[in-house]
């Protein structure tokens, strides 16, 4: 059963001609975690105001465990819903130790009942040392504990995180992320936590949700949203990738780095001329000249430690492109790809195959949709 | 009033209602504030000389100035002077003190302003009711009198010798607050290019003088300037008179050390504002450290050094006890010609010097005020967006109180 629905929220501020948060729907299963994903103004913060109250939606409802806590101009209370939240400056009581923050949403426990939540609560988050201390004399990463301890120890329904590691250096973030993601699922709580790095959403969520001028974009697993993105704006958010048109031909698709074979149960083929071939830039194999490949000569290459990216675009006196026919306007296209091998340089040759691609309508299609 | 909204919201989220908001967190937050406060109030009354002695209550201050002009005791007046600064200066250490390891700022940079509560209509009348009886009493009726008093007397007190009074008593303090700012920015641009550490503290105890009553400051910067004068004379062979102590050399003096304070903070709030690293560009563009003191750190913070200088001025203005101790022989402030007509039982026309002190008192008031209106205007637009929400919010908080 869903633990958390959203049904067509709405929020205009005063000042703004459009929407912060634009008809929003989603529903989310108990214990599971969902990032919201977006750049700044993108509405997610305020969506995440909405569930804990601290906004008033314009329209629209919102059920949290079977109880209705928003229903058009009704809403209950902030602290009379059970969420809990993980501020971004965490927001700790700086004259109260870490005891007394943790305990301070305790209420309508026994002292003893209390404390020993409290204990419970501090030792899960691996601060039990540090109980007597002020926040000021913790550092960021404990801090973040902490915040985290309080917002759980009334165990909430719902717990929210507005970009709970955005104070975090890098090599502290990867470490407080598994952290973070470890208590949660040791809990067994519904968290949503909002932030604008696809690594931290691919690193602690099971679900994402993607947003863009307050609409919701996609909300799926991380591997889909990363294989099967609905709009080049989601894929380009998950990294690297490729929408390259290509012509509809009989048995595949040709493009200006040559021909390739397609699906055989291609919707596409029948009904229109120009596709696009969606593929991540790591997606592709390099290959010898025996083989039946796509060919093109590299412009510009990026040594990225790891790997190297390649710009490729096509090579028109390729022997592998005698026998296509292209519009001009395709042949100036160029495609990003990502090669293991260090020793390219511009003007090599790139001969590759695709492992995997996405046969999708062009773009323009695709928004009118 | 600066607590960021977010505390307030933890707790709200926390199942906190809105009493417990303000009892557990926003009021312990507050202490500092409030502790600043209390110790700012405490020492405007140990400062306090003309109330006191109009209404004939003995205090410290009071106590000594009996001992140096009524006995002409300066041992005992040095005493009391003493005794006075150690107690200032411990209930300054105890406040410290009873803080203990307790944090009372958040580490949040970006502090969000606190969200304004709707409230009933009849709240509303009662709030601004308590609020303008606090006005009305402290404010408003004591001016009205002070109008009215001028408006029966002014003809006779207000001739040529008494634009002369105003004019010295401007020039004075005007040219004092000069001195003081000039000098406020010398200590905090050493600050800023000195590599030793200890600069900062040796600066910061320049401006203690503010916590220290005016009248102790009196016999403080006495006694080394008589002695100096003696020195002088015995150089020059007597011929040279009381060069110091007689004329307002001394006072200006006195000035700098009690209100160096008031113009060191406003400027030093400017150069934290505008942070180092402006000055560091201009230094590694090749400035000479004055060239950039002038061309860069000074343009910045001109309206900080404005600030500091109209504070200072103000001070100065109303100041009585110091300058009462230490004018050279028949020489008047509005303040001590108020101070004096009053204690001459001519009360009616010593409003007349009050008055114009009380005004000269509001100019600060209004240009800070226009200066913060002129600077939201030009915030930014993801500001305005943020203090939209707010008054967004504002207005659906009610519907959530009335569920």
């Amino acid at each position: 059963m869903a633990i958390l629905s959203l049904n067509n929220i709405s929020k205009k501020y005063r000042s703004g001609d459009k929407f912060a948060v634009d008809h929003v729907s989603f529903s989310l299963e108990k214990g599971e975690i969902l990032a919201l994903v977006g750049e700044s103004g993108s509405g997610k913060t305020t969506l995440l105001r909405l569930i804990a109250g601290l906004e008033h939606p314009d329209h629209g409802e919102i059920k949290l465990d079977g109880k209705t806590i928003v229903s058009g101009h009704q809403s209950l209370k902030p602290n009379k819903r059970k969420t809990g939240m993980v501020f971004q400056d965490y927001a700790l009581f700086p004259h109260l130790n870490i005891f007394e923050n943790v305990a301070f949403g305790l209420k309508g426990l026994k002292k003893k009942e209390a404390e020993q939540r409290v204990f419970e609560t501090i030792e899960l988050t691996g601060l039990k040392e540090n109980i007597k201390k002020y926040p000021h004399q913790l550092s960021g990463g404990q801090q973040q504990r902490v915040a985290l301890a309080r917002a759980l120890a009334p165990r909430p329904e719902i717990l929210l995180m507005d970009e709970p590691f955005s104070n975090l250096d890098t090599i502290l973030r990867d470490q407080v992320r598994e952290e973070v993601r470890q208590i949660i699922k040791k809990i067994g709580i519904t968290a949503i936590l909002v932030t604008h790095d696809t690594k931290d959403a691919f690193s602690t969520a099971d679900k994402i949700a993607v947003m863009l001028d307050g609409k919701l974009l996609q909300m799926d697993t991380p591997d889909a949203l990363y294989n099967d993105p609905n709009s080049t704006y989601v894929a380009e958010l998950f990294g690297k990738s490729n929408n390259l048109e290509a012509v509809v031909q009989p048995g595949g698709f040709n493009t200006p780095f040559g021909f390739v074979a397609g699906p055989t149960d291609c919707p596409f083929s029948a009904k229109s001329e120009k596709v696009n071939l969606f593929f991540r830039a790591e997606e592709t194999d390099f290959c010898e000249a025996e083989e039946p490949h796509l060919c093109g000569r590299v412009e510009k290459c990026v040594y990225l430690g790891d790997h190297m990216q390649l710009k490729v675009c096509c090579n028109p006196c390729s022997s592998c492109q005698k026998n296509i026919s292209l519009p001009k306007e395709l042949n100036t296209q160029s495609i990003l790809l990502k090669s293991p091998v260090q020793t390219w340089k511009p003007g090599d040759v790139v001969r590759f195959r695709l492992k995997n691609f996405k046969v999708k309508e062009t773009e323009n299609d695709e928004t009118s949709n | 009033m600066q607590q960021s909204g977010t505390f307030r919201e933890a707790a709200i989220l926390l199942g906190s209602s809105r009493p417990r908001v303000f009892t557990k967190i926003a009021l312990p937050m507050a202490r500092p504030a409030i502790a600043g406060g209390l110790a700012l109030v405490g020492m405007e009354v140990l400062n306090d000389y003309g109330t006191i002695k109009y209404f004939g209550v003995d205090t410290f201050t009071s106590g000594i100035f009996r001992a140096w002009f009524s006995f002409g005791d300066v041992n005992t007046a040095i005493y009391l002077s003493a005794i006075l600064t150690v107690i200032v200066l411990a209930l300054i250490w105890l406040e410290n003190l009873s803080r203990g390891s307790k944090g009372w700022t958040g580490r949040s940079e970006n502090t969000k302003p606190a969200r304004r509560i709707e409230s009933t209509k009849s709240k509303q009348w009662l709030f601004t009711f308590i609020c303008s009886t606090v006005l009305i009493i402290s404010f408003i009726l004591p001016l009205a009198q002070l109008i009215y008093w001028v408006s029966l007397t002014w003809r006779e007190v207000m001739d040529s010798e008494f634009a002369v009074l105003i004019l010295r008593s401007f020039s004075l303090a005007i040219g004092s607050a000069f001195i003081i700012a000039a000098l406020s920015i010398v200590l905090l641009y050493a600050v800023r290019i000195s590599p030793l550490k200890w600069t900062r503290h040796i600066t910061k105890t320049a401006s203690v003088g503010y916590a220290i009553p005016g009248a102790v400051i009196a016999v403080g910067v006495m006694i080394p300037m008589m002695e100096l004068d003696k020195k002088i004379n015995w150089l020059f062979s007597n011929q040279a008179g009381l060069v110091l102590s007689g004329t307002l050399v001394i006072v200006i003096i006195a000035y700098i050390v009690r209100f160096m304070a008031v113009g060191y903070n406003a400027i030093d709030s400017g150069f934290q504002k505008t942070g180092a690293s402006v000055n560091e560009v201009a230094r590694s563009l090749g400035a000479s450290p004055l060239r950039t003191l002038f061309k860069i750190d000074l343009p910045l913070i001109r309206n900080s050094i404005a600030a500091g200088i109209l504070l200072v001025f103000v001070d100065i203005m109303k100041e009585l006890p110091l300058t009462l101790i230490l004018r050279p022989f028949n020489f008047h402030t509005l303040a001590t010609k108020a101070f004096d007509m009053a204690t001459n039982e001519m009360i009616a026309e010593s409003a007349n010097a009050s008055l114009i002190v009380v005004l000269t008192g509001i100019i600060p008031i209004i240009l800070l005020n226009n200066f913060i209106g002129s600077r939201k205007k030009t915030l930014s637009n993801s500001q305005l967006e943020t203090i939209e929400k707010e008054m967004k919010a504002e207005e659906k908080q009610k519907v959530h109180d009335s569920v």
